[in-house]
């Protein structure tokens, strides 16, 4: 019985083909992701240009280049090692991670660098670009979004004002465009009693 | 006719030469995947040989060292033509994790571009065997149109 079974195994181990036939089938993904070596694609509407996703590039294949009052992100396939940071960091969840459709390129195939330019605010008052614009706004609703009243009213009424100006020229005017942070406590204290 | 004969030879069996310069590994284990059972590019007939000047294909995976780069030129040089070179994986494309811009990285060169003309480039840090499989079948194919 041994002998059979025994035989019954060698025969089915020599019947056996470990190799894949590639083109037309692929291997089964490994167990701990579905798949391997996808690459970051950037939803422009979704982008408000905040640059973090260069900032944590493990690779350097995302990068920022500020060209007068615009930033321009770039981004070279080439560079990038698909590694996911960039996706995972995004704050508006901007950018998905896609297969590519070719795997080998040559020379010609190579796909050229991609841009996204954003426009920078300007200060009204020194004339430096500080931030892109998309940036500012959403920044802007993340802080209003939480706060009751009396605090909201307030402070979406100096944010309106402070859209416009850059951090140091925040601080400097603060006391004559009466946006110092001061009078909340006030208030708060106010609406307490 | 001849020439014929010779394109479909190029083709059908193209010998390959590793070259290793400076990466961490990764790509150079999956290329060794590319040629074990599994993968098995022996399929399509291509065969690593030990020598460049044996070979028709240079496979170069890695970010080039500064040291290591009078060797590339020189293995570069020794391959016969026809030859396409293939860079394999992030660094040899266009220096990958390594690349410095300013200042500029003290021990890599980066790309392997700046050095040998690369014809065929196989993006992924490591690329997949498939990506690999995909890259040498277009190198075949681009070897039998340069004769
Ligand atoms: S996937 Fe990784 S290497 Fe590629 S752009 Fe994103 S962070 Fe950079
Ligand atoms: S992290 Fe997201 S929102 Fe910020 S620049 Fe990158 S893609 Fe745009
Ligand atoms: S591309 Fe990635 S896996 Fe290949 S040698 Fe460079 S760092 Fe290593």
């Amino acid at each position: 019985m041994e002998v059979v079974k025994l035989a019954i195994r060698l025969l089915k181990n020599t019947l056996h083909v470990e190799t894949i036939p590639y083109p037309s089938k692929r291997a089964p993904p490994p167990i701990f992701t579905f798949e391997l070596l996808r690459y970051p694609s950037r939803d422009e509407e979704k982008c408000i240009g905040c640059g973090s996703c260069a900032h944590h590039c493990s690779g350097k294949a995302t990068y920022l280049e500020e060209d007068g009052d615009r930033l321009v992100i770039r981004f070279v396939k080439a560079r990038c090692i698909g590694c996911g940071r960039c996706s995972e960091i995004c704050p508006v969840e901007a950018i998905e991670m896609k297969q590519p459709q070719l795997f080998a390129y040559t020379r010609e195939e190579l796909p050229p660098e991609e841009t996204l330019t954003k426009p920078l605010q300007r200060c009204c008052v020194c004339g430096t670009p500080f931030a892109p614009q998309q940036l500012v706004d959403e920044a802007i609703a993340k802080a209003l979004e939480k706060l009751e009243e009396p605090l909201y009213t307030s402070m979406s009424k100096d944010y309106a004002k402070l859209r416009d100006l850059c951090p140091s020229c925040r601080k400097k005017l603060s006391l004559v465009m009466g946006t110092h942070p001061v009078k909340y406590i006030k208030e708060v204290i106010k609406a307490d009693a | 006719m001849l020439r014929r004969l010779l394109r479909r030879c190029l083709r059908a069996s193209p010998w390959i030469y590793h070259l290793h310069c400076g990466g961490c590994n990764g790509c150079d284990i999956e290329f060794a995947a590319c040629l074990a059972p599994r993968f098995d590019i022996e399929r399509f007939g291509f065969l690593l040989v030990t020598s460049p000047r044996h070979a028709d294909i240079l496979v170069v995976t890695g970010p080039v060292s500064k040291q290591y780069a009078p060797m590339v030129k020189r293995v570069y040089e020794q391959v016969p033509k026809p030859k396409v070179v293939v860079a394999i994986g992030a660094c040899a494309c266009s220096g990958g994790i390594w690349h410095e811009e300013d200042p500029e990285n003290y021990a890599i060169v980066g790309s392997v571009d700046q050095l040998i003309p690369v014809d065929i480039y196989v993006p992924g840090c490591p690329p997949k065997p498939e990506a690999i499989i995909n890259g040498l079948i277009k190198a075949a194919l681009q070897l039998a149109e340069a004769r």
